[in-house]
């Protein structure tokens, strides 16, 4: 026995910890034992959570999610590291990081799993913060290079058009023989021009927004 | 001509005249067949393999338009079963894979013996008089839960996971890591997942199957296996006294010794 063990009463260490503490069987998910902070953070007595299902802790992604990742990574891993859950009751609800160990127990057949839980309100708030940014620089790099499609588009295909009547107008204005040929040309010219300069403005106004 | 096995990281292991495919849900990759590799691999030649997305298949390979349907799913499973000459094999699909290898059985009937569902579903979102188990709001719930918990997957985790043979050092981490997936890949697998519906192809299956329908599975209800035992011809149903989601981790022995009863096998 050394020094340290005479110090730590290692009752009052599970009792007080800053996190909560549960275990629960594997199959199934029934609680066994959770820690005072954990029944004072769920506002229960031990008494009442014996029995219940870990997974009715949890939301109901949190259900989900359980069982598609964190189930077959407790059984293949007998390991899960910080899973970041929302536990909800009718009583209370908070958003928590969990790891848990499955560990096999002499004479049971079937692992229990012991887990942590940490209360993360405020870090909760910074990670949706985050998120948040996130997706907005996203959807605003996603809107930019759209209208840079629309721009490319508009240069090819919209300028080229008013562009190759222009071209062709000039064309038959060098052979023109009489003043009324001439005089209709520059009248077609006039239209072509003034559809060209609204072609641009457009691709102005849209590389400003 | 794109390497099949390595994309989708096959691996042929155990001996046996029969060959049994085994693939994996939604969620995770191959190692979630441990269990019946160790029960099997005697007895089949066992073909495993991760869908691109997951474990350590070419995340490279993923091609967003391909993989938008199941069908993209499906093609990969007919591709690993032509590129190994693979004729009439079991497959073994645990969740989203039943209803794969159930479109791959419609496209190529040939190809396969019989097809195992393990906790299958046609479709898992509730509709009108059809139970599936899951609201369109529990599957956004769910891709929430799926973005706040990137399960050790980062941007530096990438390069370990799309394959670093140089560093074998390396494979350690990723085993304790095998649910990491690219986040962006996952949540488009878990729409595509989930907004499924296979309904319509039940009547079309030629090939004999077998479903293993769990108690108190959120995911894939009882009712859901009544329907496909219903709606799919050939089709034998076996509601298991295991729970949960995965009856091939959770209750090993009771879906090995269900599937060797259905196959004839002692």
């Amino acid at each position: 026995m050394s020094e340290g063990d005479e110090i730590i009463d290692f009752k009052q260490l599970y009792h007080q910890s800053p996190c909560g503490l549960v275990s629960y069987a594997l199959k199934g998910g029934r609680i066994l034992h959770a820690n005072k902070t954990l029944l004072g953070w769920l506002d229960v007595t031990e008494h009442e959570i014996r029995g219940i299902h870990f997974t009715e802790l949890l939301d109901r992604g949190g259900r989900l999610y359980y069982q598609l990742f964190v189930y077959p990574l407790l059984r293949v891993e007998q390991e899960a590291k910080e899973i970041s859950f929302q536990i909800i009751t009718e009583k209370t609800g908070f958003a928590c990081l969990f790891s848990a160990r499955a560990c096999l127990h002499p004479g049971m057949q079937d692992p229990i799993v012991h887990a942590t839980i940490y209360k993360v309100e405020d870090r909760k708030k910074y990670e949706a913060e985050l998120l948040k940014r996130k997706t907005l620089a996203e959807e605003e790099r996603q809107k930019k290079e759209d209208a840079l499609d629309e721009v490319a588009f508009y240069q090819s295909h919209l300028v080229r058009a008013p562009l190759a009547n222009i071209l062709g107008l000039v064309e038959i204005l060098e052979h023109g023989r009489n003043d009324q040929d001439i005089r209709s040309i520059i009248a077609l010219l006039k239209e072509s021009t003034g559809q060209l300069d609204n072609v641009i403005k457009k691709i102005v106004n849209k590389a400003r927004t | 001509m794109v390497d099949v096995i390595k994309r989708n990281n096959v691996r042929v292991i155990g001996e046996g005249t029969r060959t049994m495919v085994l693939a994996h849900g939604f969620g995770c990759d191959q190692n979630v067949w441990r269990y019946l590799i160790n029960a099997f691999k005697t007895r089949f030649r066992l073909v495993l393999f991760d869908y691109v997305g997951a474990g350590q298949s070419d995340l490279d390979a993923y091609n967003p338009v391909r993989y938008n349907s199941l069908d993209g799913y499906a093609k990969d499973i007919i591709e690993i079963l032509d590129a190994l000459n693979i004729k009439a094999t079991v497959f073994v699909g645990h969740s989203v894979s039943s209803m794969i290898g159930l479109r791959a059985s419609i496209m190529r009937p040939e190809l396969f013996e019989s097809l195992i569902f393990v906790t299958p579903s046609p479709c898992y979102i509730n509709e009108d008089d059809y139970t599936g188990g899951i609201s369109k709001e529990d599957l956004e719930a769910l891709l929430d839960m799926m973005d706040s918990n990137y399960l050790g997957w980062s941007g530096t985790m990438a390069p370990l996971i799309m394959g670093n043979p140089e560093k074998p050092e390396l494979s350690e981490e990723l085993n304790s890591n095998f649910c990491a997936t690219d986040p962006e890949i996952a949540r488009e697998f878990a729409r595509v997942t989930f907004l499924s519906d296979n309904r319509k192809d039940l009547k079309n299956v030629v090939v004999p199957s077998l479903t293993l329908q769990c108690v108190e599975d959120i995911l894939a209800p009882v009712a859901v296996g009544h329907y496909i035992e219903k709606n799919t011809p050939g089709n034998t149903l076996y509601v298991m006294n295991a729970s949960g989601h995965c009856p091939h981790l959770s209750a090993p022995e009771e879906t090995v010794e269900a599937i060797s009863a259905y196959l004839g096998i002692n």
